[in-house]
């Protein structure tokens, strides 16, 4: 029964992707509401390219741990968009990852990125390495990094854990710029007071239209915001049948 | 045409996956293989990301970056603790013993620097984000949630009270599964988008 639940879940999920893709058309930025975080980046990359500062930006860990994750990966649009900011800057970004897989994605994303451009000369390997195998080993890498001179400001994005506070503390206290977009809800709560800017919950799955402005991706942050209106119908239905006694 | 072949891989996959643990019984062996493949692919990714982690450590002694010293101790450390692995076997009590020695002091020092720099967080809050709503309702939370933990008004056997602190326990566990559900639909719809080859992690 769960699993033909599975089926119809993904099947209309998948439908109502398809729909509102036809229904938006060729529109490729939609009516998609500003997310603070994400401007503030956009805002922090061009003045570290003003200043020959550059961007650390840690992806967090994606699969190689104990947790599933598949909001590793929101961070390489944020690798790709970088890349191509700072094709003419003096310093590259330096993208740190907390998993084997992740690592290898993100060369291959700035390999892609750089060729793409026709400027793979500009891809370097050691602007693009595995941080650490463990969570704590990953944290202190990522201090590490922050610590250097020629950094201006720390992204982190993707599965972020609770300890990354110590390094956007750090950053905090070089007067450098840190803006978090992590997928645990205990991580956004220890994150927010601490850096510039933050993003809350699903907040994070908006960066990728930021940076590739396609009407798939419009359509399906249009469907995510469907789903939840219709979670909370749902919900509010099912409290409402359970006061009267019917279920 | 490369392009190409790792979309239909990558398709090809995520829809083997997802139809095996529907169909579990049938799939049962193509899973099992899939996932064998996934765990090789996985390990040599790491192998991969520690043996470039180890070529950034040795061009920035070579080239004497700033901090090159760093570089030093980790390579020292990440030799001795591999030769030892592989000449000792990781379940020697002796190749365990030098793994821990290092590893927990250094975990639980960041966990006692991690406490301090939590606690100095609440104060740096107004400072850092100014007297906004989302601040204000921050601070006010966080000071209701540590009086309710202390327990003391639990203690006053007031069972109105007790009505209404149960009723406040329960709002971070219903904004908890709010965002929960947020994130869940977001990695869904980012699910879909890999598996309908929209969004591309592994290319341009």
């Amino acid at each position: 029964m769960n699993e033909l639940l599975i089926w119809i879940a993904l099947g209309v999920v998948s439908l109502l992707l398809i729909i509102i893709k036809i229904g938006t058309g060729k529109d490729r930025d939609g009516n998609i509401r500003a997310i603070i975080a994400f401007e503030k980046l956009e805002h922090v990359i061009s003045k570290l390219l003003e200043n020959g500062k550059r961007l650390v930006i840690g992806l967090g860990s994606g699969y190689q741990n104990s947790l599933l994750s598949i909001n590793g990966i929101i961070g390489l649009p944020a690798v790709k968009c970088t890349a191509k900011q700072s094709l003419l800057a003096d310093e590259k970004p330096l993208i740190l990852s907390g998993d084997g897989s992740l690592a290898s994605m993100s060369q291959v994303a700035l390999t892609e990125t750089y060729r793409g451009l026709r400027a793979i000369e500009q891809y370097k390997q050691e602007n693009s390495f595995f941080a650490g195998t463990t969570s704590m080993s990953y944290t202190a890498s990522v201090m590490a990094e922050s610590h250097a001179k020629e950094n201006g400001g720390l992204f982190l994005v993707g599965h972020i854990r609770p300890e990354m506070l110590l390094p956007v503390d750090l950053v905090h206290n070089k007067a450098s710029v840190s803006i978090v977009s992590a997928d645990e809800p205990g991580t956004q709560a220890v994150i927010f007071p601490n850096c510039d800017s933050a993003t809350i919950g699903e907040e994070m799955y908006g960066f990728v239209l930021r940076t590739e402005s396609q009407p798939w991706l419009t359509a399906s942050l249009k469907l995510q915001d469907l789903l939840r209106i219709l979670i909370v119908i749902g919900l509010v239905a099912a409290i409402i049948l359970k006061l009267f006694g019917i279920i | 045409m490369k392009k190409i072949v790792s979309i239909v891989i990558a398709i090809s996959t995520g829809i083997l996956v997802i139809a095996a643990l529907i169909f579990r019984p049938q799939f049962n062996p193509l899973l099992s293989l899939i996932l064998r493949w996934g765990i090789t692919i996985g390990s040599m990714a790491a192998l991969v990301g520690i043996a470039v982690l180890i070529k950034t450590h040795l061009q920035r002694i070579a080239v004497g970056k700033r901090g090159f010293f760093f570089s030093l101790i980790v390579l020292f450390g990440f030799s001795v603790s591999f030769l030892g692995g592989m000449l000792l076997g990781v379940a020697n009590p002796a190749y365990q013993l030098w793994i821990s020695s290092i590893q927990l002091p250094l975990e639980i020092s960041f966990l006692g620097l991690l406490t301090l720099i939590l606690t100095t967080t609440g104060f740096r809050l107004y400072r850092l984000k100014g007297w906004t709503p989302l601040s204000i309702s921050f601070g006010i939370s966080a000071v209701v949630f540590l009086i309710i933990a202390m327990g003391y008004l639990q203690g006053l056997g007031n069972p109105t009270l007790d009505r209404v602190i149960e009723f406040i326990q329960r709002l971070p566990i219903a904004g908890g599964r709010g965002i929960l559900i947020g994130m869940a639909l977001g990695a869904l719809v980012v699910g879909i988008r890999v598996l309908i080859g929209v969004e591309r992690p592994y290319g341009e």
